[in-house]
């Protein structure tokens, strides 16, 4: 927040002017209010102190007149002679007279011993009955105290009777014509009388009100806030009645019987100075606080209002004259901002370059330098654009004139190499070529070594044909043979079966010539073992048969194979013998070209040593043009790196 | 008298069983097979054994007597027992022999596949006939010996009504 306070002209500008209107304002508002305060609080202690003092003198002035007019009354001439003629009704008309214009409440005439001799008004009653002589104990105490002192009473408020208002008495006594008490003459004032001075609200406004408090501190007057009927039944003990009981006057500020803020003004009626009696009241003159001061709040009030009126025309005002003054340094200042980071764009508005003050002037000025600065940047930026275009032209055709000059060298060196290559791969094939021609003729020799041997295997393989043809033939006679061999065999089992036969017949016609037969059925025997063993022979024989003709037909299949075989190896060896033949040929032919190609190769040599020497100083230049390159590349980067800058400067600014 | 215990004991050794004891029951048998099987024949009812000469078919006689042979001008009857006993005749050979069996009124030749030889058996050794030998056979044995091989009885053979082939017959 004060970040942006300290940052703002116009905010910094209106507190300024807030700060200068209000501080006089707030002095001005705070002196008037201070000032009116003690005045107006004067002002309402001094109303009410008079209100009170008023009516301090109203109560003492009504209660002495009254006595005054009690004493006249008791000394006149009038009282004295009804009193002689004891016609205490023809007192009537005078009494009356004086309770009427006067305000008493009753009139009694006490005998000198204290005896109720007449009442004025009858209607103070006991219930329903008169009054009898001693009914008010009152009037007894009264009598009592003039008989022995013969001096004018008052008595302080009492409730004399039950169901009757509260009163006060006063009393004088009445001397006869000789001198001498002769009866004694006693008021009755209500309290109502005295309630009717108190409760006169002249100059009281809304909450003012009088009210009397007795040493007792029992109300001796009715209170405006309060029920009829609080008389000589509530107690207050506010500080004031305290001041006032010991007979102090003033005005203070406290809260009252009913709770409540008030200016109170207090006083001792004084009656025991003034009037002699044995009784003193306090007379207590309140007003709310809230009405007495009613003013200086509405004074207060009115101050407030018109701070808050001149606040709002202050901030006004401010508000106006920092915007005609902070809004174009605003404007300049963010223009600036702008161009502190490179925007030239931004234009003064017109209205502000109108303006014929000095403000005006800075704005036109500032428009036409950046105008100016603008324009200078703009050419400056197209020169560096021009320039790196150039450049960039100049470094792509150096490149190009770099790397065809590094193809070249590259070429160059290829070449070396393959013409080295070439050389040693010619002196190679020479000595390649002698070695052929060397081995050309070892292979001579050695193809007619093989025909010779190719020779000496087709004549082997010949007899072994011969041989084999031989085989076959004696094979196949074995094969003859044994069939023949077979047929025997067959011829001899028929035998032996035949002899089997015959040894059953042999034992048959033993058996039948009995004993005499037996030697011949035992040759019979043995004839048939024989047969037996003769055909067990065949057998062996036929099985070796058997085996001799299976290997007698595997034998003449292992023949023709062989037969077979020997063909195939004469027509290999025949191939052998030729491809030997045409291999002597190709060597002939071999041996010859080597020998042209050991004689070219030597030319070829010389030639390529030329070839290298020439390469060689080509090389040298090439070398040369390839540092030229970059010595220029050099000077171009050197070239580039300054325009490049030179429009990165111009171009950080948006013109 | 050493030398004499010597002799005593080859004695012994070189004894053999009583023969007469042993002829008591012996029987001399030639031995012949018929389709696979041994079967054999008291000697005393065979007068000779030859290999099959030419077969000579006689129409309207029973299946099993194949025809008739003449030997030594005397012309006899040649019964095959494969066919009687309804043995598999599937496979005949290729030379097959004849055995003339005989007695004081009838003689006839049998087939057989091959002569075995002439064999003494003891006839306490022949088992009756086994369960398995049904039909026409069981009627014509005597006995089967340890060997399993079946031992014709030549007399019934020879004696048998059924085998004589007369007009009252048909």
């Amino acid at each position: 927040m004060w970040r942006w306070f300290s940052k703002r002209i116009m905010a910094k500008l209106i507190t300024q002017f807030l700060i200068v209107g209000l501080i006089p304002l707030i002095l001005l508002g705070g002196m008037t209010y201070f000032y009116s305060q003690s005045a107006i609080e004067a002002e309402a202690s001094n109303q009410l102190s008079a209100v009170n003092e008023t009516k301090k003198e109203q109560v003492v002035e009504f209660l002495k007149s009254r006595m005054k007019n009690l004493i006249l009354l008791s000394r006149s001439q009038h009282i004295r002679n009804m009193l002689s003629n004891e016609t205490y009704q023809g007192m009537n008309p005078l009494f009356e007279y004086y309770m009427k214009v006067f305000g008493y409440s009753n009139i009694f005439m006490l005998s000198d011993k204290g005896e109720l001799l007449h009442q004025a008004d009858m209607s103070i009653q006991k219930g329903d009955k008169p009054l009898k002589k001693n009914e008010i104990s009152q009037l007894a105490v009264i009598s009592e105290q003039i008989r022995r002192t013969e001096e004018p009473i008052i008595t302080d408020m009492i409730n004399y009777l039950p169901g009757r208002e509260p009163g006060l008495f006063m009393a004088a006594p009445v001397y006869g014509d000789s001198g001498g008490l002769k009866a004694i003459l006693v008021f009755l004032i209500d309290a109502g009388r005295i309630n009717t001075i108190t409760q006169n609200r002249t100059g009281m406004r809304k909450t003012g009100e009088t009210y009397l408090v007795g040493e007792d501190h029992l109300m001796r007057s009715e209170a405006l806030f309060l029920e009829n009927g609080v008389l000589l039944k509530k107690k207050i003990r506010t500080p004031a009645v305290e001041q006032a009981l010991n007979s102090k006057a003033g005005i203070m500020e406290l809260k009252n019987y009913r709770d409540v803020e008030v200016l109170s003004a207090y006083d001792n009626l004084g009656l025991k100075k003034r009037l002699g009696t044995d009784f003193d009241w306090a007379i207590i003159s309140e007003i709310n606080s809230s009405e007495a001061f009613s003013l200086l709040h509405k004074l207060g009030g009115n101050i407030l209002w018109t701070g808050l009126v001149l606040l709002i025309l202050i901030a006004g005002m401010g508000y106006l004259q920092s915007k005609m003054i902070a809004r174009p340094i605003n404007s300049l200042s963010y223009r600036v901002m702008m161009m502190d980071e490179g925007d030239f764009t931004l234009a003064v508005p017109e209205h502000q370059k109108k303006r014929s003050d000095e403000i005006g002037m800075l704005m036109k000025a500032f428009a036409s330098g950046t105008q100016r600065f603008r324009q200078q940047i703009k050419q400056l930026g197209q020169s560096s654009r021009h320039l790196l275009s150039s450049i960039s032209q100049i470094s792509t055709t150096a490149s190009q004139l770099s790397s065809s000059a590094s193809e070249t060298s590259s070429s160059i060196s290829e070449v070396t190499t393959t013409v080295e290559e070439v050389k040693q791969t010619s002196q190679l094939a020479t000595e390649k070529a002698e070695h052929v021609s060397k081995s050309a003729e070892n292979t001579t020799k050695i193809s007619i070594a093989g025909k010779q041997a190719t020779e000496n295997t087709m004549a082997g393989i010949n007899r072994i044909k011969e041989e084999m043809t031989y085989i076959a033939e004696s094979t196949v006679k074995l094969s003859e043979q044994s069939k023949s061999i077979e047929e025997i065999i067959n011829t001899v089992t028929d035998i032996a079966d035949q002899s089997n036969i015959l040894s059953v017949n042999a034992s048959i016609e033993a058996a039948k010539a009995g004993e005499q037969g037996k030697g011949f059925a035992v040759v019979a025997q043995e004839v048939k073992s024989l047969a037996d063993q003769s055909k067990e022979a065949t057998n062996q024989v036929r099985a070796i048969l058997n085996d001799i003709q299976k290997a007698t037909s595997a034998a003449v299949m292992a023949t023709e194979r062989g037969t077979k075989t020997v063909e195939e190896a004469i027509e290999l060896a025949e191939q052998a013998g030729n491809a030997i033949d045409r291999l002597e040929l190709q060597v002939n032919e071999s041996s010859d070209a080597a020998s042209q190609i050991t004689a070219s190769n030597q030319q070829q040599q010389s030639g390529i040593d030329q070839l290298s020497e020439a390469m060689e100083s080509i090389n040298d230049a090439t070398q040369q043009n390839l540092e030229g390159v970059k010595q220029l590349e050099d000077a171009i980067k050197g070239l580039e790196d300054l325009a490049q800058t030179m429009r990165d400067i111009t171009s950080i600014y948006k013109v | 008298m050493p030398e004499k215990d010597i002799l005593k004991a080859r004695a012994d050794m070189l004894a053999k069983p009583n023969q007469a004891a042993f002829e008591k029951h012996a029987i001399k048998t030639v031995g012949f097979l018929l389709a696979d099987e041994i079967y054999a024949i008291e000697l005393r009812f065979v007068r000779e054994v030859l290999p099959l000469g030419p077969l000579t078919f006689i129409p309207g006689i029973p299946e099993y007597i194949p025809g008739v042979i003449n030997v030594r001008g005397e012309i006899i009857s040649v019964i095959d027992l494969k066919r009687l006993f309804e043995l598999s005749a599937d496979e005949q050979p290729d030379n097959p022999y004849v055995l003339i069996l005989s007695d004081p009124k009838m003689a006839f030749g049998i087939l057989a596949d091959q002569i075995l030889g002439v064999r003494e058996i003891s006839t306490d050794d022949l088992h009756p006939s086994l369960p398995t030998f049904t039909g026409s056979r069981a009627d014509y044995l005597k006995g089967i010996d340890e060997a399993g091989n079946i031992v014709l009885d030549g007399n019934r053979l020879l004696k048998d009504e059924n085998l004589v082939i007369n007009q009252n017959n048909y």
